[in-house]
């Protein structure tokens, strides 16, 4: 079997102020393969970004911690690699673009030099200061800046060619994951497409594997291979495309999900948005996180651990999947 | 004071402010804050009750050549100046001078630039004349301008007032105009006005609790620096005068006994010290509680 | 940008001029006859009120005003009523030694101001963090002139190690310059200190971060990088205090220099001593601040690209 490009296993990670501990993800299990391109879905606040950073462990040092689990590049365990080796996974093998452009890009520095310090941060090749340039051309060009700009500033940059600079920034050392965290939300309609047809265009290129998180279901249809979707730092459910659309079982969650989008072809009138808010991490409910907004919630969601049922591809942790064996649920 | 810390403010002015007793509560965990309090609190309390802690006229004002600087002792706690006065009661009564020219210079700039500020706010066209006028004046260094008013108007406490006023003023203009233009323009007082609220009720409910917060921090660090602006000058001989005590004077008196004894000028320069310093804590410790996310 | 600096040079006239006005008008509360101050106490009543007359101090305030800045503006600042001699020898006899002190300060300022400042926003919450934040807020609360009072208690007639007052050797200047920068340098450390922390705080240093920079080149190219804007702020306005400071820091250490200057013609009531003196420093600083403004479009693009699109 093809090794996993990336595997978290059991993570679990705590936000810890002076008047709360916030258990912001609750054992994650999640994998990728090589050039997949995986939607982590959630609404704010389900832990996602949080997910995303322990992954480079660019969590904020003073309250983020790192309470157990694995995150596992290729077989080893990022987490209990030193300063010096994490430095180096970042930006060469693992990158990462940020929700708001306007802020990621240094002020004061030129959108040129702010790409050619990723390759020469890892400049093992020991490429030329000329080669280091021409990669700079190549890479702003390949997001589709004239790469005549490469000594202008970033305010000079609209928001979206902004985050077009960020991503030629993250792909610069060819890295094999790219963790994209919710790229296109600070984007206009129009801008967002475009952001995310190139990013198909790249991974497609350069074979780069996606990690896309967003807590907007019709950016994940477009271009994710596979969904991953979180509640109140748990994944309730996780499939192919194919699985989470158009498949016939869901976590309810799921289900109230899709039911919030507004559908123009569909016929009914009012949205039916899920009752209640996302628990308060610092105050988590007991058993099934979902229990207290779910409409078929029975008495053994309130406590102790909810089991994932597998079906194929298809993962769900739902008791309610206890009665579709005969659809292949199994317990996983 | 400087331009710095005057921006600051400024920024502090355009964010929207919090209930009394939340500041409050928020101040009351910030330890040096509480200590600068604590400390200011002890030297108004001094400056009050001055004539029950020792006689003005036989410690302060009387001269006792025979016990001339004598060093610190229990009778004399801070010890003798040159002129045989105890430094202890003239820190004591100095304080009494000090503080009343700093809080009595704040109370007028405070004043003064509240209405400069807020008519600068209301009305474009003089906005642009006093805020010229500031800039003009804020090119000159402080210490120089006071200097250059009380050596036209002469020495003497209420000049002193009147210099440092002048000089601060600048300031608070400055403070209370923001303040004043960011509450006016902001949603929450156009949301009021939609509701059919008169001009007078969105100024005493709105405008005035939201401008005062930073007006206050203002107003502590500037009571700090107008007991380092009175000293100063005191102390070229521009300000206070003969017998009346007064921290900067005294370390003017006692410069020339300094090789004699050190009390001399160790004393009055340490009140100085520690009651600009709990002030800035205090105005600090403000800071931080007003909008806490200015902290680290 | 050079249409910008031309521009900010163009407005230090009016401010200027505006100075002028404004010491003038303080200046004429003078009480006392300049002519009884040249003359002397025991000259006759008579040749007084007549120098009066022949000084033009008969004729209203306008026509005085306005007759300085005629004279001004042709180069002529008057005499000094002491020295009789031009106002403005006195000044630049007196302006290097200034300088000296200044620019030693200055220096002073920087070199432990922003270090240290960096150094604690860097390690927050350890111990040189608490200590370096402690003396600062200390020092900032400490008179200058104190200070150097204190020094010299110490280092002059206490251990003789170091000269008392006037200038000559460099070590004449050491006491002088410290008392004047270290409670700048105690406000200048709080500046960096709070512009590092905010800017470490910012996003693009997480992506710098994420792309494998090492802790060094996020804080020297990015995050100093930023911060320094703030830094050089605190800077030119500390500058005023600077500037007042050596009024007393020169008079505590009998140096003869502009603050001196200053403080003597203002004891002697030498009227147009003081307003060159005063429009002189006035003139320093605005040049200073000038410059940090210039200064600031080689820190940070944004502000370059603002001063360009004056007309």
């Amino acid at each position: 079997m093809e090794e996993k490009l990336l595997e978290i296993k059991n993570l679990e990670v705590h936000y810890i102020t002076e008047t709360a501990d916030m258990k912001v993800v609750n054992g994650i299990n999640l994998s990728l393969e090589h050039g997949e391109t995986l939607g982590l879905v959630g609404e704010t606040g389900a832990g996602k970004t949080t997910t995303a950073l322990s992954i480079l462990n660019l969590l904020p040092s003073r309250v983020g911690k790192i309470k157990g689990g694995q995150v596992l590049l290729e077989g080893k365990d990022l987490l209990k690699e030193d300063k010096e080796e994490i430095r180096q996974v970042r930006g060469e093998r693992i990158s990462m673009i940020f929700q708001d452009p306007m802020s990621s890009l240094n002020p004061v520095m030129r959108v040129g030099d702010q790409i050619a310090e990723n390759l020469e941060l890892h400049n093992r090749e020991k490429r030329s200061k000329e080669d280091i340039e021409n990669r700079v051309c190549e890479m702003l060009e390949l997001v589709g800046i004239p790469s005549s700009r490469r000594n202008e500033y970033p305010h000079q940059f609209s928001g979206g060619m902004k985050q077009r600079v960020g991503i030629a920034m993250a792909l610069a050392c060819s890295p094999q994951l790219l963790i994209a965290d919710e790229p296109t939300t600070a984007l206009d309609v129009t801008i967002q497409s475009q952001v995310l047809t190139l990013m198909e265009d790249l991974k497609k290129k350069m074979g780069t594997s996606i990690l896309l998180i967003t807590h907007d279901l019709g950016v994940v249809a477009e271009i994710c291979d596979s969904v991953a979707i979180m509640y109140a730092g748990e994944l309730v459910e996780r499939g192919s495309i194919y699985d989470i659309f158009e498949g016939k079982h869901h976590h309810p969650y799921t289900k109230g999900l899709f039911g919030s989008i507004p559908d123009l072809t569909a016929k009914r009138s009012r949205l039916t948005p899920i009752d209640g808010l996302m628990p308060d991490p610092a105050d988590l409910p007991a058993g099934c996180k979902f229990h207290p907004r779910c409409k078929s919630c029975m008495e053994k969601c309130k406590i102790g651990a909810v089991p994932v049922y597998k079906n194929g591809s298809h993962k769900i942790q739902c008791h309610l999947m206890e009665k579709e064996e005969k659809d292949g649920w199994k317990i996983c | 004071m400087n331009k710095r810390k005057n921006k600051q403010l400024e920024n502090l002015a355009s964010r929207p402010q919090s209930g009394f007793r939340e500041v409050w509560h928020r101040l009351k965990k910030n330890k040096p804050a509480m200590a600068g309090l604590i400390i200011i609190m002890i030297f108004i309390l001094a400056a009050v009750f001055a004539n029950q802690i020792s006689d003005y006229e036989k410690d302060v004002i009387e001269q006792h050549i025979s016990r001339r600087l004598l060093p610190p002792s229990t009778k004399h706690l801070f010890g003798t100046d040159g002129f045989g006065r105890d430094i202890f009661a003239r820190v004591i009564f100095g304080a009494r001078t000090s503080l009343f020219i700093a809080f009595s210079t704040t109370i007028v700039s405070c004043i003064a630039g509240g209405i400069l500020g807020s008519l600068s706010a209301y009305y474009r066209k003089l906005d642009n004349i006093i805020m010229r006028i500031i800039d003009t004046i804020m090119c000159l260094p402080p210490m120089l301008f006071s200097l250059s008013i009380v050596a036209a108007l002469g020495p003497g406490v209420r000049n002193l007032v009147i210099a440092v006023s002048v000089t601060m003023t600048p300031y608070f203009t400055r403070v209370v105009r923001a303040s004043v233009l960011t509450i006016v323009d902001s949603d929450f007082v156009e949301a009021a006005r939609s509701q059919g609220a008169g001009d007078f009720r969105i100024i005493a409910k709105h405008i005035i609790p939201n401008s005062l917060g930073p007006i206050i921090v203002q107003a502590t660090m500037s009571v700090s620096f107008m007991i380092m602006l009175a000293a100063s000058l005191s102390f070229i001989g521009l300000g206070v005068q003969p017998p009346t005590p007064e921290w900067g004077a005294m370390l003017s008196e006692g410069r020339e006994f300094m090789r004699y004894s050190w009390n001399v000028v160790a004393f009055p320069g340490l009140a100085i010290v520690l009651s600009s310093l709990s002030l800035n804590l205090l105005g600090d410790g403000l800071r931080d509680a007003l909008d806490p996310k200015l902290k680290d | 940008m050079k249409k910008y600096v031309l521009k900010r040079i163009a407005m230090m006239i009016p401010i200027l001029i505006g100075v002028s006005f404004i010491v003038f008008t303080i200046m004429s509360f003078t009480p006392g006859d300049p002519a009884r101050l040249i003359l002397g106490q025991s000259a006759p009543q008579e040749s007084v009120n007549k120098l009066h007359h022949e000084m033009g101090l008969d004729d209203p305030f306008a026509v005085r005003y306005f007759r300085y800045m005629k004279d001004a503006v042709q180069g002529d600042f008057g005499t000094s009523y002491r020295t009789s001699r031009p106002v403005f020898e006195e000044i630049f006899a007196r302006f290097p030694i200034t300088l000296k002190l200044s620019l030693v300060s200055i220096v002073l300022v920087v070199v432990i101001g922003i270090p240290l400042g960096i150094l604690s926003a860097i390690k927050q919450y350890s111990i040189l963090d608490m200590i370096c934040t402690v003396s600062a807020m200390l020092m900032a609360s400490v008179p200058g002139f104190w200070l150097g009072l204190m020094m010299i208690l110490l280092f002059s007639l206490k251990l003789g190690w170091l000269p008392s007052n006037g200038v000559g050797t460099p070590a004449h200047y050491i006491m002088p310059a410290i008392a004047l920068s270290l409670p700048i340098a105690a406000e200048v450390l709080r500046m960096t200190r709070s512009a590092m922390l905010e800017t470490i705080r910012q996003d693009y240093i997480r992506t710098a971060r994420s792309k494998g920079a090492t802790e060094k080149i996020v804080i020297w190219r990015h995050a100093l990088k930023n911060a320094l804007l703030p830094i050089v702020t605190v800077i030119g306005s500390e500058f005023g205090g600077l500037l007042g400071g050596t009024i007393l820091i020169e008079s505590v250490f009998a140096i003869p220099g502009l603050g001196s200057l200053v403080v003597n013609s203002i004891r002697t009531k030498d009227v147009p001593q003081v307003m060159a003196a005063t429009m002189f420093i006035a003139l320093i600083f605005c040049v200073v601040l000038l410059l940090v403004d210039i200064l600031y479009a080689f820190i940070d693009p944004r502000i370059k690209a603002r001063y360009e699109q004056v007309k």
